[in-house]
């Protein structure tokens, strides 16, 4: 076969229309169009968090942070600009801090808040249906993350992902899972999330008995040796970037809290132990009654949202965070 | 290797290429080689059963066309039992033997088959089918024996078509592999496009609507009506899309080097009757039984019923060619009898039409007829795609249960739930949109060739459409849940 003007016409219309499908991917992937999807929060967090001046308190976790913080009483309660970076239990915390780690500034100091659920599993589970949002806010990292978990195939399928939900949002069809962070405020993150990077929207309470009983009770030896290794590892690394990290417990109901006692407790004191990070307070700080809750033993509602925030302020302040009283001012901007 | 594979990514380019790079000699080499890989990527060892069937079908050929009378008769009966004796050991013997075994509990005999432990080699029926009908031919003298081992393993192996058709006959593809191909770019380009529209019609629509038929075929008793009439529904589109799309692929990369291979689907939606149906539903296989079966048995020559017979015979038999269990036998014979019974009934059912006026709204006699027997076929596919007769009954029994809550919101909120069919809203949408894409094409292709018709059109609505399907298909194509195709079973 020589290269006969038939090959050479053929090649050429091939390769135009390759460039002209890449290139749409491309527009789409690096322009500025929306997601309608509530998880494209982290980017918008991302850019919240270089929008403001170390020191900051960067709050990572789940939607139990999304939801169970009042950061504008912590700023000022502690004079720090916080930032809460909380999104998705499921996204683990060690995916989202991967992301965070490089937006990460002397003087920072970042508070983890796993969840108990994460604590017991894994620390980073891979979630196929959410682990894209990793790749939409930071590609580097998203390759680090899939390379880890060994699915660098499925970045490219993430990838067109991403596009075709670029183009739903572009042709306004909405989206729906099937998991919402957030029953009102689904597909509005703009809306709900408020310039600390709070979840700003009440969730409507279910039935306290709804959450009675149907929750996970810890077994023995629960916390495995690797979380805390994991743990370590990525204190080791923020603290490479002069980050200070501290550790502090999720939001639990008092009565969950009864059935796996000794397990929390144990855990609690492993951390404190073995961990070669601050620990903040015990697991009892955050204990609320079921009625505090809202639809899951992650979610609290206002009056212990209130009261978190009060009570992990008096805890960094006892860590030496901030300068409890004097308001730091927000320059942050209205996100 | 599956077409919509990354391995065949690589494949089919590089051995096109080869194939046009070689000289004429070597091709028929390099194609063999070729189709040997693509083979033996899914079992390698069954190979061993191809080349089996591909000596004693040669050799057979070569007797055959040098003897006459009953010795010639002789050879073409030897070979076709020996071709057969192959197929039944692999797809049929563990269905005879559980039968056999059944008979022998009913009776209280002490007498068991033992099962073969056995993995169905990927698209023996095609292959042996194929392989038959060169024997035959050359019995009727309608094709020459092939006298070049190499050429005529090619005809039974050559990839596009090896394990889910189009089953060639001997007179279509044979004298193809002599003739020497130029690289011409209409004829590779309109290869390429095919190849895309059947890559489209798999991994965007199949592929999509083949997850809300797992679901809810993994335990139909757990369902009721509406979420059974649309797995039905979703099974019959998906198994069109799957098997045309398959076919679309292989005449495309065929078409790309040169090679003509037969059409194996034109709209069979489309049919009014499911004798027209069966005209243009998978048109290889039902060619290959109307000429070597119902034909040879006196087709309709003697008598209506004889006919009924051999219509019967046939439909039995190709239910049992798709596979070794009694819901295939069943759908071929319903199949069958839809078709003696849409026969007998003609007279009746024109004067009915002519009562209800619908002989001066031709329109709407065509889409009742359309919609008759489309509903028809899913009810042949419903037992099709049932693992047992029980199944299948306890489906069909209850499509309209339930039928009072239909005008009820939430009635179809449940029933269209993720948790009830697997595909959440979006991914409905989109299978929703895609099959009206399928069905515009489809509209088009009814006034003529689509080619034809895209040629007349501006650049820049082809270029549209193009983009658009390389688009779709990357964008919208199921890779993560990849499903075989639906015909490599068989």
């Amino acid at each position: 076969m020589r290269a006969s003007p038939d090959v050479t016409k053929l090649l050429g219309r091939v390769a135009l229309l390759s460039a002209l499908v890449l290139g749409s991917f491309g527009v789409l992937y690096f322009g500025p169009f929306p997601y309608k999807h509530q998880l494209a929060m982290l980017i918008d967090k991302r850019v919240m968090l270089n929008s403001r001046p170390a020191p900051r308190v960067i709050l990572v976790g789940g939607s139990g942070l999304f939801f169970g913080v009042d950061s504008e009483l912590l700023t000022q309660s502690l004079g720090v600009r916080v930032v809460n970076m909380g999104v998705f239990g499921g996204l683990g915390i060690l995916a989202p801090l991967e992301v965070i780690r490089p937006h990460i500034r002397h003087g920072d100091i970042v508070v983890l808040v796993p969840e108990y659920a994460l604590l017991f599993t894994s620390l980073s589970p891979f979630q196929k249906d959410y682990y894209r949002w990793f790749l939409a806010v930071d590609p580097k990292a998203a390759w680090r993350l899939y390379y880890s978990h060994e699915k660098p195939r499925v970045l490219m399928g993430d990838f067109l992902l991403l596009v075709r939900d670029k183009v739903a949002a572009l042709f306004a069809i909405p989206i729906k899972g099937n998991h919402s962070l957030a029953r009102n405020g689904y597909m509005r993150y703009l809306q709900v999330v408020n310039r600390y990077g709070d979840g700003s929207e009440e969730i409507r309470p279910s039935p306290p008995e709804n959450l009675v009983g149907r929750n996970t009770i810890y077994q023995h030896d629960a916390l495995k040796p690797e979380v805390i290794e994991q743990l370590n590892d990525v204190a080791r690394r923020l603290e490479e970037r002069g980050a200070r990290v501290v550790l502090t417990f999720g939001v639990y109901p008092e009565g969950e809290y009864d059935l796996s006692r000794k397990v929390i407790d144990v855990t609690a004191e492993r951390l404190r132990s073995e961990g070669q990070f601050t620990v903040l307070g015990r697991p009892q700080d955050f204990l609320y009654p079921y009625s505090a809750f809202s639809d899951t033993v992650n979610h609290v509602q206002a009056p212990a949202r209130a009261a978190r925030t009060r009570r992990l302020a008096e805890l960094l302040a006892e860590a030496g965070v901030g300068s409890p009283g004097t308001a730091a001012g927000e320059s942050g901007q209205t996100h | 290797m599956l077409f919509n594979s990354l391995e065949f990514l690589f494949f089919f380019p590089i051995v096109t290429a080869g194939y046009f790079l070689l000289p004429h000699h070597w091709r028929w080499l390099w194609l063999l080689i070729a189709s040997c890989v693509f083979y033996m990527a899914f079992v390698p060892i069954y190979i061993l059963i191809l080349v089996v069937t591909i000596v004693i079908d040669y050799f057979a050929g070569l007797l055959i066309a040098r003897s006459r009378g009953a010795e010639k008769r002789r050879y073409l009966i030897t070979s076709i039992f020996a071709t057969c004796a192959v197929l039944f050991v692999f797809k049929y013997y563990n269905f005879f033997g559980n039968n056999v075994n059944w008979i022998s509990n009913q009776f209280n005999l002490n007498f068991a088959v033992d099962p073969l432990a056995l993995i169905l080699p990927i698209g023996l029926s095609f292959h042996t089918f194929q392989s038959l009908s060169y024997v035959v031919e050359v019995y009727r003298g309608n094709q020459k024996a092939e006298r070049h081992f190499g050429i005529y393993s090619l005809y039974v192996m050559f990839y596009p078509q090896l394990v889910a058709g189009p089953i060639e006959r001997p007179q279509n593809l044979l004298h193809q592999f002599y003739e020497h191909h130029r690289f011409e770019y209409q004829r590779v380009a309109d290869g390429l496009k095919l190849m895309a529209w059947g890559l489209f019609k798999k991994v965007v629509i199949a592929d999509r609507l083949a997850v809300v038929v797992n679901t809810i075929y993994a335990d139909p008793t757990a369902h009721t009506g509406v979420p059974l009439i649309l797995a039905g529904v979703f099974f019959a589109v998906q198994i069109y899309c799957d098997f045309s799309g398959y076919s679309d692929m292989a005449i495309g990369a065929a078409q790309a080097m040169g090679f003509r291979l037969m059409d194996n689907f034109r709209r069979p939606f489309a049919s009014r009757s499911i004798s027209e149906f069966w005209t243009r539903w998978h048109i290889s296989l039902s060619s290959w039984f109307r000429d070597y079966v119902y034909i040879p048995l006196g087709g309709s020559r003697l008598g209506p019923g004889r006919q009924t017979f051999n219509l019967m015979v046939t439909f039995v038999l190709s239910g049992l060619w798709h596979g070794a269990n009694w819901t295939y036998v069943i759908w071929g014979g319903l199949n069958g009898l839809m078709i003696v019974v849409g026969s007998a009934t003609l007279a009746y059912r024109n004067a009915v039409a002519r009562t209800l006026g619908l002989q001066r709204l031709p329109w709407l006699r065509h889409a009742v007829q359309v919609a008759i027997t489309f509903s028809l076929f899913v009810l042949g596919v419903i037992i099709f795609r049932s693992t047992s007769m029980s199944e299948a009954w306890y489906i069909i029994t209850h499509l309209f249960d339930g039928f009072h809550s239909w005008w009820n919101k939430d009635y179809w909120k449940h029933a269209l739930s993720y948790q009830s069919i697997g595909l959440d809203d979006s991914e409905l949408r989109i299978a929703f949109f895609s099959i009206i894409a399928l069905e515009c094409v489809h509209a088009v292709q009814s006034h003529g060739s689509i080619r034809h018709m895209l040629a007349g059109r501006h650049w820049t609505v082809r270029w549209t459409l193009y983009f658009l399907l390389a688009w779709s298909i990357l964008t919208y194509g199921m890779y993560t849940n990849v499903q075989p195709f639906i015909y490599f079973q068989f």
